[in-house]
This record gives C-alpha cells, sequence and structure tokens, in this order.
C-alpha cells in the first residue's frame, strides 16, 4: 500500500480556487452540527442535570441544586459499586477468553486446510447478528428443558436447578459465553488478518535458525503482532464494559441483581426509576471511566498506524 | 502414517470450530419452523417436517412483525440516508484540509464512537420527548445519528485518505468545482468505501436495541424489540420469537457474506486492514 501525503498547504489550494468550499468548514460543519445538537447538546443538559434533584417519579422539573451530592451517592450506593465489580469482572474475563480463542482459531484458520475460506466466511456469522438477538438464541439454549442443559448432563455435568440463568452462582457465566461466542470471531478475524502479514521470509529464518513451530509463533510471530493484540484487547475491553443488550434480552440484570452490570444499572436508574438527576450523575462518571480508556486506546494503538486519531 | 492422521484431525478440528459458531444460529433459526411443541418439553430432534404457522402468525396474520420490519427497515434506511451525506463531508473535510483541532474533531468521534451507548439514551430520551419525538420514527433515526455518523466517518476516510491530492487537483485546475471534482472524481473512487461504511451504518441501526426501546412504540417498535414482545406473564412463545428473530438475522448476515472481504477493516472502524 502506498501512503500518500494527502495533505497540501492550504495556500496553495486557494490560489487553484476561490469559493465556498476551498475551506474545511463547510464539509465538516453539517456533521459537527448534527452531533453538537444529538450527542453534545443533551450530554451537557445531563451534566446540568447530574448537580440537580431531578426525579420524574416526584416532580416533572428539576427540584433544586444539589451540589456534587448525587455524585458522592454513587460511591456509597451499593448497587453502582456492585454493578462496577460485575462489570470489570464480565470484561476482563469476556475479553481474555476472546483473546486467547480468537487467537488460536486464528491460527487454525491460517493453516492451509481443506475448505479453510469457506471457514473463514462463515465464521464472520455471529458477528453480523443483532446482540440482542445472539441473546436470545442463548437464552433459548439455556432453558431448563433446552440444549445446553442436556449437553451438560450429557458430559456429566449438573446443571443448576433453576435454569443456568436462573441461578445467581450461573447467571453471569452464561452471559459470557454468548458474548464470548459472538466475539471470538471478530478477534479471530483480525489476529487472522496480522498472521497473514508476516512476512514469509521471517518465518523462513527463524526455521533455518532451527526454531520449531511453537517457538517462532511465541519469539517471531507474537512480538510482530503486539500492537495488534493491543488493539482488539482495547476494543473488546471497551465493547464489553459497554455491554447492554445480550445481558438486558436474557436476565434483565436478575435473578436479583446477580448480572445487573453498569449499563443496566443506570438504564434502570433513569429510565424505570425516572431518576434522571442521579442517573445523569452515573452517565458522567462512566462517560469519563471510558474517557481514560479510549485516552489508553489512542496512545497505544492509535499512533501506531495514524489510523485513528 | 503419522503426518496423513494429524492432517485428518486438523480437518476435523476446522469442522468442530465452525460448527461451534454456526450451529448456534442454525438451531435457533430451525426454531422458527418447527412444529410448536406439545407441553413445555424441547424437542431436540432435526427430523420434523417443517411448520411455516410462527412466520405466518408473526408476519401475515395478525402480523404484529410485518410493521416491525417496516420500522427496521425504515429506522435503518432512514438512518443511513441521512448520515451518509454527512460522512462524506466530514471524511472529506478531515483528509483535504489541515486546520487547527483537526485531530481533536477526530478523537470527539472515535470518542462518540466507543463511548457506551447508555451514556447516550438517557440525555437523548429527555432532550427528545420535550420536543414529542418519543413513540416515533423520527427520534430513533435521529439518536442513531450519535454513532452512525461516527462510524461512517472513522470508516470512510481511510479510504478517501488513499486517493492522491493530485488526481484531485488535475480536476481543480480544469476548473471543476471542489464539489463537482467530489462527486465526478473522488466518490468513483472510493465506492467500495461508500459500500463498506453504509453496510456498517445501516447494520449498526439495524441491530439496536438500546435506542429503539425506550424511544419507540406501536408501529415504530422494530424487529429486535418486537422479539421481546412474546416473553408474556401467560408463557414465553418461543416460535414467535425465532420467527421475527430470523428475519432480523437474515439481513446483516446477507450483508456480511457478500461484503466478507470488508469485514476485518469494518470492524475495527479501519484500524487493522483486513
Amino acid at each position: 500500500m502506498i501512503v500518500s501525503t494527502t495533505r497540501v498547504p492550504a495556500k496553495d489550494r486557494s490560489r487553484t480556487r476561490r469559493g465556498f468550499l476551498r475551506g474545511p468548514a463547510p464539509w465538516l460543519l453539517p456533521s459537527m452540527a448534527v452531533l453538537i445538537l444529538l450527542s453534545l447538546y443533551p450530554q451537557i443538559q445531563a451534566l446540568l442535570n447530574s448537580v440537580r434533584l431531578y426525579n420524574l417519579s416526584i416532580a416533572s422539573n428539576p427540584l433544586r441544586f444539589v451540589g456534587l451530592r448525587n455524585f458522592a451517592y454513587a460511591f456509597a450506593d451499593e448497587q453502582f459499586v456492585g454493578a462496577i465489580g460485575r462489570t470489570m469482572l464480565f470484561a476482563v474475563v469476556t475479553t481474555g477468553a476472546e483473546l486467547l480463542l480468537g487467537f488460536g482459531v486464528a491460527l487454525l484458520l491460517n493453516k492451509k486446510l481443506r475448505g479453510v475460506k469457506l471457514a473463514r466466511s462463515l465464521i464472520i456469522l455471529p458477528t453480523a447478528i443483532a446482540p440482542a438477538v445472539a441473546g436470545l438464541a442463548f437464552r433459548y439454549f439455556y432453558q431448563t428443558d433446552g440444549i445446553a442443559p442436556t449437553l451438560l448432563s450429557a458430559v456429566g455435568v449438573t446443571p443448576p436447578e433453576a435454569g443456568i440463568l436462573g441461578d445467581t452462582k450461573t447467571a453471569l457465566v452464561g452471559i459470557m459465553v454468548t458474548e464470548v461466542w459472538q466475539w471470538t470471531p471478530f478477534a479471530a478475524l483480525i489476529f487472522l488478518a496480522a498472521l497473514q502479514g508476516v512476512p514469509r521470509d521471517v518465518l523462513e529464518a527463524a526455521a533455518i535458525d532451527g526454531a520449531g513451530r511453537l517457538r517462532t509463533t511465541w519469539s517471531v510471530v507474537l512480538p510482530l503482532m503486539r500492537s495488534v493484540i493491543v488493539t482488539v484487547v482495547l476494543l473488546r475491553f471497551i465493547a464489553t464494559v459497554n455491554v447492554f443488550d445480550i445481558v438486558y434480552v436474557q436476565t434483565q440484570g436478575g435473578p436479583g441483581d446477580a448480572t445487573t452490570t453498569l449499563g443496566l444499572n443506570i438504564f434502570y436508574t433513569g429510565l424505570t426509576y425516572y431518576n434522571i438527576g442521579y442517573a445523569s450523575a452515573l452517565t458522567w462518571l462512566v462517560t469519563l471511566f471510558v474517557a481514560l480508556l479510549i485516552n489508553v486506546y489512542l496512545l497505544t494503538a492509535g499512533r501506531r498506524s495514524g489510523g485513528l486519531s | 502414517m503419522t503426518a496423513r492422521l494429524t492432517r485428518v484431525l486438523w480437518h476435523l478440528l476446522l469442522l468442530v470450530v465452525v460448527l461451534a459458531f454456526v450451529a448456534p444460529i442454525v438451531w435457533f433459526l430451525l426454531l422458527a419452523i418447527r412444529p410448536p411443541q406439545s407441553g413445555t418439553a424441547s424437542s431436540h430432534s432435526l427430523l420434523f417436517v417443517p411448520d411455516l404457522s410462527a412466520l405466518k402468525y408473526v408476519f401475515v396474520s395478525p402480523g404484529s412483525g410485518r410493521s416491525a420490519l417496516w420500522a427496521s427497515l425504515i429506522q435503518a434506511g432512514g438512518a443511513t440516508l441521512i448520515a451518509m451525506p454527512l460522512v462524506i463531508g466530514a471524511s472529506y473535510g478531515l483528509t483535504r484540509f489541515t486546520f487547527r483541532g483537526r485531530s481533536v474533531l477526530s478523537t470527539w468521534y472515535l470518542g462518540l464512537m466507543l463511548a457506551p451507548p447508555v451514556v447516550f439514551v438517557l440525555p437523548l430520551f429527555v432532550v427528545l420527548s420535550k420536543v414529542g419525538l418519543i413513540g416515533g420514527n423520527i427520534g430513533v433515526i435521529l439518536a442513531f445519528q450519535t454513532f452512525a455518523v461516527p462510524l461512517g466517518v472513522l470508516l470512510l476516510r481511510g479510504f478517501f485518505a488513499e486517493i492522491p491530492v493530485e488526481i484531485e487537483e488535475a480536476a481543480l485546475v480544469d476548473g471543476c468545482g471542489r464539489l463537482r471534482s467530489l462527486v465526478t472524481v473522488v466518490l468513483p473512487m472510493v465506492a467500495p468505501g461508500l459500500v463498506v461504511s453504509g453496510v456498517f451504518v445501516f447494520v449498526f441501526c439495524w441491530n439496536n436495541l438500546i435506542f429503539a426501546m425506550p424511544m419507540t412504540g406501536g408501529d415504530s417498535v422494530p424487529l429486535t424489540v418486537r422479539a421481546l414482545s412474546f416473553f408474556a406473564t401467560s408463557g414465553i412463545s418461543w416460535n414467535y420469537i425465532a420467527a421475527t428473530s430470523a428475519v432480523s438475522m437474515a439481513v446483516p448476515m446477507l450483508l456480511f457474506w457478500l461484503f466478507r472481504r470488508h469485514i476485518v477493516s469494518g470492524l475495527t472502524f479501519g484500524a487493522v486492514k483486513g
């Protein structure tokens, strides 16, 4: 690929052509206007609401200024703190599993096997469907008389009596499996693309030096793929911290609050209990946290390719 | 002999892996055409006479899924049609000009793409309900723009950046205006990029649940939300859920299959070339 510099000093341009469209503003302003109106403005409203007592189930308008009390309350709120812990557990386990399984599948898909091209195309399918629909499918498998308990019994594991999603100990695991099933192909296909980008002569050189296949993967291929691995880990970690759809359709956060992640906790606070002020404070806490993650992402992965920022 | 055996084992492993990712989809799709079962016991048999009554119930008569299919098409299609001109403009502006704040703007778009949807849903719900746009197509189409525009820009920008600026300059010297050179010279060259970003924007809107659930109602409820309506206190109608889901799944699976070559670069917002 030829990387071309697409920037030409603005001065040269204005000489070639004068007119309304010669500057960047008319090109950029429409999309900026839409995003300011639809995301920045509501978020600023949310910031204003976050320092107010504003509960639609009490009154239709904000009642009074409460300073940072909504934020302070969040850290004493057992449900919110519990949701943070659950979300972190969910994000770490699923990202780790997607990383390991994805790498394994990528190594397999990189082999010269019959039908491997078809396999690569078929494996995309889980990532195409709506997370809500994937969640519904697995909820169906997890039913007490569904295929999953039947298969578990067949290998000698006794499924919980209340069902996989009905038991507080296994519900989150069931959702994790759904998440890993849907997004492992994503990791696998990116790793595959990176594996195919490893220069053949590097691999041949390693072979000539007497390195075995495992040794080559570990000390030659992995270091070359470092930045791709970091990209995948951060993208999946951010996405799993944001998880909502698959949890909502499988358990609505239950049983009890065993699977209530951050997304559900905030959704319920705002749109079920109409506690707009407090929910707004929570959305800002989460925004700040994800902004931190995005900055980590930009500093590590984004700088490498210049592709994202 | 052992070499041959290992080759057979590798092929077997490949088959198992493919089945692990595809079989759940097939198993769930089959539910849509399984005959309604007696009692609650699920049948795991693969041998059955296909029964289209669930699909008929959902999409023909009474057909509550038909309006949902329309709503999904209107919302995802409408959101894509509104987003793409904005995406093209922004991608052009970000790749053809240097100006102060350019990287801040890119970072903002990336941040919007990666931020948790729940932080937009609540404030947008409050604002949209004040102007009476909750419960119809327009509100949710507007809400989709919060991720549709940034997603489209992150995907299309890379394609614009690969078009040498000299090609366009020739057109400019020939007396073309910028808008004309964009339409006649640049856009045809980035046609694959337009398709990829358009497909992704459409699929992300089509698959959305979190915005559509609180913001739509009645005839504007799309498929992803409609499927949930078959969880009733009287019981769960799995056949209807699967019938609704089957139609919801078919569209993005078809699009991903058709554009499978571009999917990897799409899924990473262009960060990794696929």
